[in-house]
C-alpha cells in the first residue's frame, strides 16, 4: 500500500511537471524560453534523497523527455544523471541546506543542460551557426532559474515532508 | 577516480553522438503513450478556457475585425472567382497537353497538444496515431505550406519533427529558376536551402516549393521565401536563407497527408 502511494506520488509530480514543461509553458507568450523545469527536481533529489530513492526516477524523467523531445535519445538522461552526480559531489562537501547552494543550484543546473545540449549541436554541426535565438532564450533561462529556482527547491522540499509523514503514518 | 571520470564522458559523448546521427524515434513510443494523453487533457482544458476568453471578453474587438473580415471576404469571393476562371482553363490545356492530375492525397486533421520540452529543438505532439492511419515518415501540412513529418507514432498520437528542426531536411526547388536544394532547419526558425549550385540563379522573395524527390512531401507544396543569399568566395555551393510561410510558434492544427512515403524516395507515376 505504501509503495502504491509512492509510486502515485511519484509519477504525479514528474507528469505533472513534464505536462508544465510541454503543454502549459508552451501555450504562454513569455514562458516560451523557459528553462527545464524538471532541473529543480533532478538537483531536489541529489541534494536531499537518497540515491536508492533518486536515481530511478532520474532514469524515468530523461526517458520521458527524451521520448518527447526531438533530440537524439539520451540526451536529456545523459543531462540529468550529470547533474545528479554534480549535486552528489556537492554535498559530500557542503551541506545540503546552503542557502548558497539552494540560490544558484538550479542556475548551475541549466548552464550544464545548455553546455551538454551546446557541445552535442557542436558535434553534429561542426560549422554550425550559434544563433542569437538560443542565446537570448539562454539569458532568460537564467534570470528565470535564478528567480523562481529556490521556490521550486523549498517546493519540491514541502512536498517530500508531507509524502514522508504520509509514509511514517 | 579520474580515469574513471574520463572514461565515463568519452563513452557518454560517444553515445549520445551515434544516437543523434543516427537517430532512432523507436524509444518515444513508449513515452508519448504514457505523456500525450494528459497534454490532451490539459491542451483541451487550455483551449476552452481560451475559448472562454475569446468568446465571451472579446467581443468589442471581434465586432471591428468582422466589418474587416466581410470587406475581406468580398475581395476574397471576386478572386475566387477568377481564380475558379484559371482553374478551368488550366484543367483544358492540361487535357490539351494530355496531363494527368495526379494530386490524389488524403488528409487527416489533428490538433497541436504539445511542444518539444527544449528549445533546442523543434518537434510537437498531435493528437492522432496508429488508428488513425498514421505511420513513420508521412507529411504533415497546413494550408501556408509544409510543416514538418511524422517521426514517431504511437495508438493514438504521434510526434512530429518541424522543418525548422536542425534534423529536419526537405528537397526543394525555387519556383522561379527550378534551381535545386536541401532545406535543413535551424534553431532560428530560418531554414537554409543548401547544396544549391553557386551559378543557380536565386534571389530574395522568390518561392521555394518542395520537389517531390524526397518521398515524403508531394511535389509543389509551399515551404518558404528566400530570406538571403550567401555565396562564400569558394565553393561549388551557395547557402539561401528561406523563411518559412507557415508560424510555427502560433501551429495549433496540422494537416497530414496519409499517402504512404515511397521508401525509394521517388514517386512513381501510377502510369
Amino acid at each position: 500500500m505504501v509503495i502504491k502511494m509512492i509510486i502515485c506520488f511519484y509519477a504525479a509530480i514528474i507528469i505533472c511537471l513534464v505536462i508544465t514543461q510541454t503543454v502549459i509553458l508552451a501555450a504562454l507568450p513569455f514562458f516560451n524560453s523557459c528553462y527545464d523545469i524538471l532541473i529543480p527536481f533532478i538537483i531536489y533529489l541529489g541534494l536531499f534523497r537518497s540515491l536508492k530513492e533518486g536515481l530511478p526516477l532520474v532514469f524515468v524523467c530523461g526517458f520521458l523527455l527524451d521520448g518527447l523531445s526531438g533530440a537524439g535519445f539520451g540526451l536529456y538522461t545523459t543531462t540529468y544523471i550529470w547533474l545528479y552526480i554534480c549535486c552528489r559531489w556537492v554535498i559530500g562537501f557542503f551541506h545540503a541546506e546552503n542557502s548558497f547552494i539552494l540560490f544558484f543550484a538550479v542556475v548551475f543546473g541549466v548552464i550544464l543542460q545548455n553546455l551538454i545540449f551546446l557541445g552535442i549541436f557542436l558535434i553534429l554541426e561542426p560549422g554550425g551557426y550559434m544563433h542569437s535565438y538560443i542565446l537570448s532564450s539562454f539569458h532568460v533561462q537564467l534570470i528565470g532559474a535564478f528567480i523562481t529556482g529556490p521556490f521550486f527547491l523549498l517546493f519540491f522540499k514541502h512536498c517530500f515532508i508531507i509524502m514522508d509523514r504520509a509514509k511514517m503514518a | 577516480m579520474i580515469i574513471g571520470l574520463i572514461i565515463m564522458i568519452v563513452a557518454n559523448i560517444v553515445l549520445l553522438s551515434m544516437t543523434s546521427r543516427y537517430p532512432s524515434y523507436e524509444y518515444g513510443r513508449l513515452s508519448i503513450f504514457i505523456i500525450a494523453p494528459f497534454q490532451d487533457a490539459v491542451s483541451n482544458a487550455i483551449k476552452f478556457l481560451e475559448g472562454i476568453w475569446n468568446h465571451y471578453f472579446n467581443l468589442v474587438s471581434v465586432a471591428e475585425e468582422n466589418k474587416l473580415l466581410q470587406k475581406e471576404l468580398g475581395r476574397a469571393r471576386e478572386r475566387n472567382n477568377f481564380c475558379a476562371e484559371t482553374e478551368l482553363s488550366n484543367i483544358r490545356l492540361r487535357y490539351l497537353l494530355k496531363f494527368k492530375k495526379k494530386l490524389t492525397e488524403q488528409v487527416i486533421a489533428a490538433e497541436v497538444i504539445g511542444k518539444d520540452p527544449s528549445a533546442w529543438f523543434q518537434t510537437i505532439i498531435i493528437d492522432k496515431g496508429e488508428v488513425d492511419g498514421l505511420i513513420k515518415g508521412l507529411a504533415v501540412v497546413v494550408p501556408e505550406g509544409i510543416a514538418g513529418q511524422v517521426t514517431d507514432v504511437s495508438g493514438h498520437y504521434a510526434k512530429v519533427l518541424l522543418i525548422i528542426d536542425g534534423n529536419s531536411a526537405v528537397d526543394a526547388l525555387v519556383q522561379r529558376t527550378r534551381a535545386r536544394g536541401v532545406v535543413e532547419g535551424s534553431q532560428t526558425g530560418v531554414c537554409l536551402l543548401k547544396y544549391v549550385l553557386r551559378n543557380d540563379d536565386v534571389a530574395a522573395q522568390d518561392i521555394v516549393i518542395t520537389s517531390g524527390l524526397d518521398g515524403v512531401f508531394p511535389k509543389g507544396l509551399r515551404v518558404g521565401s528566400v530570406s538571403k543569399v550567401i555565396k562564400q568566395n569558394s565553393g561549388i555551393f551557395q547557402e539561401v536563407a528561406v523563411k518559412p510561410y507557415v508560424d510555427f510558434e502560433k501551429l495549433e492544427e496540422v494537416l497530414i497527408i496519409l499517402n504512404h512515403p515511397d521508401p525509394a524516395g521517388y514517386k512513381i507515376s501510377s502510369e
